[in-house]
């Protein structure tokens, strides 16, 4: 009943809200006559008693208010007033709107766009079942701890067969395959994986099967599962797929099943996965290395710690059962979470940090420029007051100007920061974990709500609490200027602050920017222009015999060099800086075999053809490999770290050693022939291991990437190499043609990417920040114009002026720097671990990022200054 | 007259019901009324006894209508509703046992 009575006033209050108010005058007026008609007839004259009236009602417009403020509706009503207020004022002062809401938008846009990533990399959830059950399993040495290491495949068959801790244990080998379906061959990448891969991370096929376990075995009928991409792109997203032939890598097999898209393990390239059937029978440790990659799904209840304590255990036995192969080797889980996310954490983390200190420097600039806008309101708001309102609805109302402002930057934002995540995912490093999945979506969009809503509030509250304090009757009085001084003490607080976050942001990037300069100068040892590498990849059926290999390889070598403009040809099975190599130990020969676990170790790297020429390797003593080095012959070249480490102040070359690769019997001794110069191998920042070449001829590998140094631009040879290369074999397909400057560039895109996305935003804040400098020095001088008018009038030269306003912006800068060197000596520290060859507290850095600082800032200063000392004092001392 | 006391918002409730309970007022008849029955403890200043009035009719307790005051001014008089009635027996019933309640509670040693 009362609810029914309440929403009849609501909707009453709402649409007839002209009619009430002529009401509710009318009502105070005959209230007001009553009251003077009693006074009249207690004997009071017309002008007394009315005047005792309107003192007894203390304020017509006040009790009306009130009676407002207590209506059905009034929070609503308010609100709708308040917004509609707001809009009037912003559209008056559209310059100060626009700069507010550009000003709010690079702030809000850079958040929400580092927030979609945080959301896509780190936040949303995994597409497995159950994600956080699953653990990754490496093998760890004890020399090398840090490292994850990759599986020998007769550890993960007695992990498997022993431990309980696991509902599955599965294998995975990446590998690269020739795919012919239909259309032209072409080489995909793949995963090889034994039966528990599916079960282990659920993921159900879209159409047709798993692999089974049946399928996982030696000799059993040959079974793919494709990729939803490669269903599409190939069958045309056919369900009648299943069931099909296709070709791969020169062998028959049966499609099971198709995943659905998106589903990727560790490697979202990989387009089909087939079993890995490891063999039982075959004693694993006698024939392989260690090459797999484990993933396993935690038994119901099993806690990370109680699965990590089994195979601890586990680890134990096999290393008392298999010393020559397990000694040293223990075991190390990993969430899966972690395992795909952690590489990326703290850049992410210290680029949301960035662009939070960017939103903050915006916010202190709109508050600026609210503190300089509520001088000229300073009027309106007494008004306001006299009229009856309150300092809590003055307050409300100012504050719902500011948040409109900041929804405003926050649509802006919005628009930039979807702007800016095409800009990321299409320029972004293909490292980044899942970069495919960012995207704006309703999470994005609260949290830029969220975040524009506190914004306004943030930028908003002291401003809107320091003008609503305003004396009504200093601020009504004609010229008056009210309380200029703690305003223009809060405008220095918030500059000095943006001066301070900017410096952070600054050193950060710098630090950044010096990191990559070092990593770029890194001499890589090789000369990467004008060369052109691709890779090829000889499907093991077709080319089953060692010497099908050599001579295909020999061939198209040989065809090539006859191409005009090349000028030198070779291969290596894995091209350096793409973070793949093979290593293994060794022995000196005529030394004593030094204990397991404790061999020295060596890269080992398979080249053919002139390599060392094509890359532009100086050899640096003996010779490399000729035509003579065939299948028999015992020989190596090795690199400059190899013969500098193990052959100290000797001559390596025509030493003897023993290199623990050959899978059965005892290995062969090898006789050095030459020393090359080192190369950066696996990566620019990590120094050269010692390596040693064989020829191809040696260790006849199916795949070779292919290296031409040619005379002229080496991507016009790429057509016609694959040419030669078709003439020699017409299935034969070709991958990754790049040239050697693109795969060197390649290697360091994430800093690159992470250097790029810092400096812009500490760009974005220095701009902000000197805008914001210049805001408050161009006002202070306007402000002290009659001020100067007087020192100018009693003789004060215009340098002296120049010097006073300098001088003020100067403190504040240099108060703003002291603060922010303080603060980044605290905050950069977490930036370390993001650094290569630079201290987090680099002095060079801190130095060079406070002079540009001051530079700008002084810059920022010297306009107004200028200004000022333009003053004609006679002008000014009659302003205002 | 004693000293003027401060009006809890319930109570100020309960005293506009009471004063309109014999007939209807306009707001300064209210307030007078409001006077007379208190002995003049109570004074309501209009800057409480509007907002009430019209929070009271937005709640259905009264009923206002413009009406001639007694020297034949326009004047918006409030009368009860049933439902205001109604209120004004539950505000009694409950207002006596609070005042029972806590003069037995002063009672107490």
């Amino acid at each position: 009943m009362r609810l029914l009575h309440h929403l009849r006033s609501l909707f009453r209050n709402l649409t007839g809200k002209r009619r009430i108010e002529a009401q509710l005058t009318d009502e105070m007026r005959s209230y007001v006559e009553l009251l003077t008609q009693r006074n009249m007839k207690q004997g009071m004259n017309k002008e007394d008693a009315q005047r005792a009236a309107l003192v007894k009602v203390g304020g017509v417009e006040q009790v009306k208010e009130r009676v407002r403020e207590g209506r059905a509706g009034f929070a609503i009503e308010t609100l709708f007033s308040d917004v509609r207020y707001a809009l009037r004022s912003l559209l008056k002062r559209p310059g100060f709107t626009l700069t507010a809401v550009v000003a709010l938008g690079l702030g809000i846009g850079a958040n929400t766009a580092i927030f979609s990533v945080i959301n896509g990399v780190l936040l949303r959830s995994l597409q497995y079942a159950n994600p956080d059950r699953l653990v990754m399993v490496w093998e760890r040495f004890a020399q090398n701890p840090d490292h994850q290491n990759v599986v020998a495949p007769a550890n993960f068959l007695d992990w498997q067969k022993r431990s309980r801790s696991f509902d599955k244990i599965a294998a995975v080998w990446d590998a690269r395959l020739n795919f012919t379906g239909s259309g032209d061959p072409i080489e995909v990448p793949a995963q090889l994986v034994s039966a528990g891969f599916f079960p282990a991370l659920g993921v159900q096929p879209v159409i047709g099967r798993w692999l089974t376990e049946d399928e996982d075995r030696p000799g059993a009928t040959l079974v793919a599962v494709l990729s939803h991409r490669l269903w599409q792109e190939r069958f045309g997203g056919n369900p009648a797929v299943v069931g099909q032939q296709v070709t791969i890598s020169g062998r028959s097999y049966t499609i099971t099943g198709v995943m659905p898209p998106g589903f990727h393990f560790l490697n979202d390239q990989v387009q089909v996965w087939k079993p890995l059937a490891l063999d039982p029978a075959v004693d694993q440790r006698k024939t392989s290395g260690r090459f797999l990659r484990c993933v396993a799904r935690l038994a119901p209840g099993v806690t990370l710690e109680q699965a990590q304590a089994e195979l601890n255990v586990i680890a134990r036995q096999l290393e008392q059962q298999y010393p020559t192969y397990n000694t040293g080797w223990s075991v190390s889980l990993v969430p899966i979470r972690e395992q795909i996310v952690g590489d990326i954490r703290p850049i992410l983390l210290v680029l949301l940090g960035a662009v939070a200190f960017v939103l903050l420097i915006a916010c202190a600039n709109v508050a600026n420029l609210l503190l300089a806008r509520a001088a000229s309101r300073q009027r309106e708001l007494a008004l306001r007051a006299a009229l009856g309102a309150s300092r809590m609805r003055l307050i409300r109302q100012l504050l719902t100007e500011s948040v409109l402002l900041a929804l405003c930057g926050g649509i802006a934002g919005i628009a930039l920061a979807y702007w800016g995540v095409e800009l990321l995912i299409a320029f972004g490093p293909d490292s980044i974990p899942r970069l495919h999945e960012i995207g704006i979506d309703l999470r994005v969009l609260i949290f830029t709500f969220t975040i524009s809503l506190l914004t306004g509030i943030a930028f908003g509250l002291v401003p809107a609490m320091q003008s609503s304090r305003a004396d009504v009757n200093e601020a009504l009085k004609e010229g008056s200027r009210g309380s200029t001084g703690t305003r223009s003490r809060l405008r220095s607080a918030f500059v000095v602050a943006e001066v301070s976050l900017a410096l952070v942001l600054l050193v950060g990037a710098g630090l950044m920017i010096r990191s990559f300069m070092r990593l770029h100068s890194v001499k890589t040892g090789f000369e990467s222009d004008r060369v052109l590498t691709m890779r090829v990849q000889l499907p093991g059926a077709k080319y089953r015999e060692d010497q099908q290999r050599v001579a295909f390889f020999k061939q198209a070598q040989e065809r090539i060099a006859t191409l005009p403009g090349v000028k030198a040809i070779g291969a290596i099975n894995f091209l350096p800086l793409t973070g793949l190599a093979s290593s293994t130990s060794f022995t000196i020969a005529g030394q004593p075999a030094a204990a397991p676990g404790q061999e020295p170790g060596t890269e080992v790297r398979v080249i053919s053809g002139a390599y060392f020429a094509a890359m532009g390797i100086p050899l640096v003593k003996g010779r490399t490999f000729d035509e003579h080095d065939g299948p028999g012959s015992r020989v190596l070249v090795v690199n400059e770290t190899f013969a500098r480490r193990f052959f100290p102040n000797e001559d390596a070359v025509g030493k003897r050693v023993v290199i623990n690769w050959a899978p059965v019997g005892e290995p062969p001794v090898d006789e050095i022939i030459g020393v090359v110069g080192d190369i950066r191998e696996t990566a620019l920042e990590r120094d050269p291991n010692p390596a040693i070449y064989w020829p191809l001829t040696r260790e006849p590998y199916p795949f070779m990437t292919l290296i031409v140094r040619s005379a002229i631009d080496p991507m016009q040879l790429a057509a016609s190499i694959q040419k030669e290369i078709r003439a020699i074999d017409p299935d034969q397909p070709v991958a990754d043609v790049r040239t050697l400057d693109a795969v060197v560039a390649k290697s360091i895109a994430r800093p690159r990417f992470d250097t790029l996305l810092l400096g812009v935003f500490a760009a974005v804040a220095l701009v902000l920040a000197s805008v914001g400098l210049y805001g408050v020095m161009n006002y202070s001088a306007a402000q002290r114009t009659h001020e100067i008018g007087i020192r100018m009038a009693l003789g004060a030269s215009r340098s002296d002026i120049m010097r006073l306003v300098l001088g003020n912006g100067m403190l504040l800068t240099l108060i703003g720097v002291a603060i922010g060197v303080l603060a980044s000596i605290a905050l950069t520290r977490v930036m370390q671990s993001l650094l290569f060859g630079v201290n987090a507290t680099d002095l060079v850095t801190f130095t060079a990022v406070s002079l540009v600082l001051a530079a700008v800032a002084l810059l920022a200063t010297y306009i107004p200054a200028r200004k000022a000392t333009r003053v004609d004092p006679t002008v000014a001392l009659r302003y205002e | 007259m004693g000293k003027k006391a401060d009006l809890l918002q319930g109570t100020l409730h309960l005293l506009i019901l009471k004063a309109l309970s014999v007939q209807p007022l306009h707001g300064l008849g209210v307030s007078n009324r409001i006077g007379q029955i208190t002995d003049g403890t109570f004074e309501v200043k209009p800057g409480s006894l509007f907002p009430a009035l019209h929070r009271m009719e937005e709640a259905g307790w009264l009923k206002a209508y413009w009406g001639e005051s007694e020297n034949n001014r326009r004047a918006k008089y409030y009368m009860l509703t049933k439902a205001g009635r109604r209120q004004l027996e539950t505000e009694t019933k409950d207002w006596q046992r609070i005042s029972l309640g806590i003069a037995t509670a002063l009672r107490a040693t």
